[in-house]
């Protein structure tokens, strides 16, 4: 067995390298890819990969626009190719668009479209399709569910055979990434079938059957050379965690998604499973609501700051696979993240000192929170009644019932679990919760100077200087917010240590990590 | 008899008329709904709102309550709201594949717990008779969730002799699709069979203290002549009773089975509908786990009539 592991070891090792000379070989230059790199690690063809995946139901769909869950997104990118892919770093990297420029205002944008693309249906890609695409998302009556982030778009047009040219109403520097998301798939001009939905990715339909799975085939024409690896990939659900996992015990599938911290100890057990772990901003928080009290009193959420014990929730309540958070939506795999300032340590002395100034000495706290409030939550909350007790704070934890959760608790107490995925950048996080006008603004966080410091980042090319405004912005937060920000909760999945080439990606089940484009299997 | 029969039946759809309420009550009860679970908690309360209009959520309940029954009666199930998709198209397959489950099962356990039973009577109070007895009763104590990773993991991860995931193709063979759905099948014949055996064993026993068997005794006919055709065929009332509960439990009491195993059975389909809030979904789920109870009891009834002379001849 330890044989076998140590081997195990050395082989992640290499196999590590070769993927990241995959990807940046592929990006890069296109072909000549694996050239220097040992027999042993050059990718097999053939076989198939099937993935189970949490959930699906009998409205799974295969419409890009419509995508409403991680299987949706992730078939979505089996069968499309986006604009911009987002990288495994959480920065924009050249898909079927080659490369991007703006004014210097970040007001209009240039994409020059990929040459020799074909859809499956052996239609070569032009900008027009690229436009089609886009336009699906605009106007009043789509059903796109990104159209509040595609409103943006003032005018999109075809420049010729292999330009598109947007114009944006306000200045955002951040733009080309809205294309990586899984709904910003792009298909042929015109087309509306999505029974026979056709695309550029690695992969097509051979069959789908919502809510039970989907096989798709290899794309032989697919424009990264060699790419991909396997025949066929499936993809189906299994619900239940367990039997997840058991499955991929079994060997009767690849990668089993979203697993439980508790069960990597049997993962490390079983030489035939591997973890993947991947570090990204999924927030598992309790957040404190700042229109009523006694949450509307800066000292009381001060010391509710102070009073999170975060290495205990890191270690206790997810054993390790979690990154310390400091009470902002911003997490340290994040490229905006700050790390000039301080984490804000445990110290009940000065959670007692600001319960003092709020005049709240010996309050009793109440949290609001369920099995749905993301995972761990209910444990983060028993984890923080223990280290509020040594500050003399009795804190009291109200389950209520997962169902419904989201209307029935969530911002109806002054204190409540939440859950967010993670977000493609820093922008979208802000703007989804903490902007004054943002449509989820659950802490009820309203700062003009937040707002301003948003707008301006968004017109600042300059990545360093836009860098900057973001350090004000989570210090903002940090201090002011009403986020009690412990970690953020990694991705764990599992895959068979026969699968090689799947990279953790930080944007979890909304990532296009299972797109199995780069995949191999190892006999 | 016939009147009998026709009694039951009138009787039956009543039962159906009540239950349907009942039905479309629950799921009224159900804390949010499809344009909130499909929209998920960013959206705008005017996009949610839009939704519901374009959905009829707005109307109130009895209005939908009729319109729904008046379906009902005409044999429509409605569109599912989360796709769109006709109803009675998404649950035919499921079904198809929930009825082979239970099917496959039953022609398993049932024979399975008659003997099991019948064995336990005729070796009444020895060794053999209370390890079945004990046996079964272990089985059906254990949770189905727990039970089906328990065989998930001991005959599938460690010993890999069965598939832990049934995967069921319209091009396999029926030994092939036996195979993959052997562990859900021994799942739920563990869940089954306990009932039916014992109820067996202890409807033969009570048959066999009666003075009409003694006088077979004193004739001098062989053990199990006694069984078979002295007790056995006047203990069936209450065994057909008992069966008939068990199948129906193998048809609508498989959720959390066909959860375990993934199976794409209309129990999931159901648990998949509650998920999303496709409330015509859930009703018509809903509705024909209830027809199928309601069936199968009477035809529990039915049967039972049949094979009593006493029940048959007094109308």
């Amino acid at each position: 067995m330890s044989h076998y592991k140590i081997k195990n070891e050395i082989s992640r090792r290499q196999f590590g390298k070769v993927t990241l000379a995959a990807s940046a070989g592929a990006y890069a230059i296109g072909t000549g890819l694996f050239s220097g790199v040992a027999n042993a690690d050059t990718p097999k063809k053939g076989g198939l990969v099937r993935i189970a995946m949490e959930s699906s139901s009998p409205n799974d769909t295969l419409d890009p626009i419509a995508v409403t869950s991680n299987i949706d997104a992730t078939r979505c990118f089996q069968l499309y190719n986006n604009l911009v892919r987002m990288g495994n770093g959480l920065r924009p990297e050249p898909s079927l668009a080659e490369s991007w420029e703006s004014n210097s205002k970040a007001t209009k944008w240039t994409f020059n479209i990929r040459k020799g693309v074909e859809f499956h249906n052996g239609k070569p890609l032009t900008a027009t399709d690229v436009v089609y695409s886009i336009k699906r998302h605009l106007g009043e009556n789509t059903e796109s569910r990104i159209k509040s982030y595609m409103a943006q778009i003032a005018e999109v047009k075809a420049d010729g055979k292999y330009t598109v040219r947007i114009e944006i109403s306000n200045p955002n520097a951040e733009f080309p990434i809205l294309f990586s998301s899984a709904r910003a798939g792009i298909i042929p001009e015109g087309h509306s079938d999505f029974e026979n939905p056709v695309g550029t990715g690695p992969f097509k339909v051979k069959e789908f059957r919502p809510g039970i799975r989907s096989l798709f085939e290899r794309n032989p024409n697919y424009w990264r050379s060699a790419m991909p690896y396997v025949d066929a990939v499936d993809t189906s659900s299994i619900p239940d965690p367990v039997a997840r996992l058991n499955v991929l015990l079994a060997g009767e599938i690849e990668v089993a998604n979203s697993l439980d911290a508790k069960s990597v100890p049997l993962i490390k057990l079983s030489p035939n499973v591997e973890l993947i772990v991947a570090k990204g901003g999924q927030m598992v928080v309790n957040a404190m609501m700042l229109d009523r009290g006694p949450t509307d009193n800066k000292n009381f959420r001060l010391a509710m700051k102070y009073l999170q014990d975060r290495k205990r929730v890191v270690q206790g309540v997810y054993k390790g696979y979690a990154q310390i958070g400091n009470d902002h939506p911003i997490a340290p795999s994040d490229p905006m993240y700050c790390a000039d300032i301080p984490v804000r340590a445990y110290d009940p002395d000065k959670a007692k000192f600001h319960l003092k100034q709020a005049g709240m000495e010996g309050a009793g706290i109440d949290i609001y929170t369920s099995t749905t409030a993301g995972p761990g939550n209910v444990e983060q909350s028993l984890t923080f009644q223990q280290s509020a007790a040594a500050a003399g704070v009795t804190v009291q934890v109200h389950q209520t019932p997962p169902e419904g959760y989201w209307s029935h608790t969530w911002q109806k107490y002054p204190i409540f679990g939440t859950h967010w995925n993670a977000r493609p950048t820093a922008d979208l996080m802000y703007s989804t919760t903490l902007l004054s006008t943002a449509s989820s603004n659950e802490t009820k966080y309203s700062n003009e100077k937040l707002d301003q410091l948003v707008t301006q980042a968004r017109a600042t090319l300059d990545e360093a200087k836009r860098k900057a405004i973001w350090c004000d912005l989570q210090l903002i937060v940090n201090e002011d917010g009403g986020y009690l920000t412990s970690c953020f909760v990694d991705y764990l999945h599992g895959r068979s240590s026969k699968l090689k080439g799947i990279e953790p990606h930080p944007m979890g089940g909304l990532s296009d990590q299972f797109s199995a484009e780069t995949v191999w299997l190892e006999s | 008899m016939t009147y009998t029969i026709l009694h039951r039946l009138a009787l039956g759809l009543v039962t159906m008329w009540v239950v349907s309420p009942l039905v479309f009550a629950s799921t009224e009860i159900l804390p949010g709904d499809v344009a909130e679970s499909i929209l998920g908690k960013e959206a705008p309360a005017e996009v949610v709102a839009a939704m519901r209009e374009r959905l009829g959520l707005d109307r109130p309940a009895y209005v939908r309550y009729w319109d729904w029954l008046s379906g009902l009666l005409v044999g429509d199930l409605g569109v599912s709201l989360a796709s769109g998709r006709e109803i009675t198209e998404l649950i035919s397959d499921r079904l198809w594949n929930t009825v082979r489950l239970a099917a496959i099962t039953a022609v398993i356990s049932v024979p399975l717990a008659v003997i099991l039973g019948l064995v336990s009577a005729m070796k009444a109070g020895t060794l053999l008779d209370r390890t079945i007895s004990i046996g079964t009763l272990c089985v059906i104590s254990v949770p189905e969730f727990f039970m089906a990773a328990l065989l998930v993991f001991v005959f599938a991860v460690q010993l890999r002799w069965l598939p832990a995931m049934p995967i069921l193709r319209p091009d396999q063979s029926f030994l092939s699709s036996m195979w993959s759905l052997a562990l859900p099948i021994l799942t739920l014949t563990f869940a089954v069979l306990a009932h039916m055996t014992l109820m067996t064993r202890n409807a033969v026993i009570n048959v066999l203290s009666s003075a009409y068997i003694e006088m077979a005794l004193l004739k001098g006919v062989p053990n199990y002549r006694i069984i078979l055709f002295h007790a056995f065929p006047n203990a069936l009332s209450p065994i057909i009773n008992v069966i008939a509960l068990n199948l129906a439990y193998l048809v609508a009491g498989v959720v959390i089975v066909e959860t375990a195993f993934s199976y794409p059975g209309l129990a999931r389909l159901m648990v998949d509908a509650v998920a999303t809030r496709d409330i015509p979904l859930v009703q018509a789920c809903g509705m024909i786990f209830s027809v199928t109870y309601v069936m199968l009891n009477l035809f529990a009834d039915i049967l039972s009539i049949v094979s009593n002379p006493r029940l048959r001849l007094s109308q």
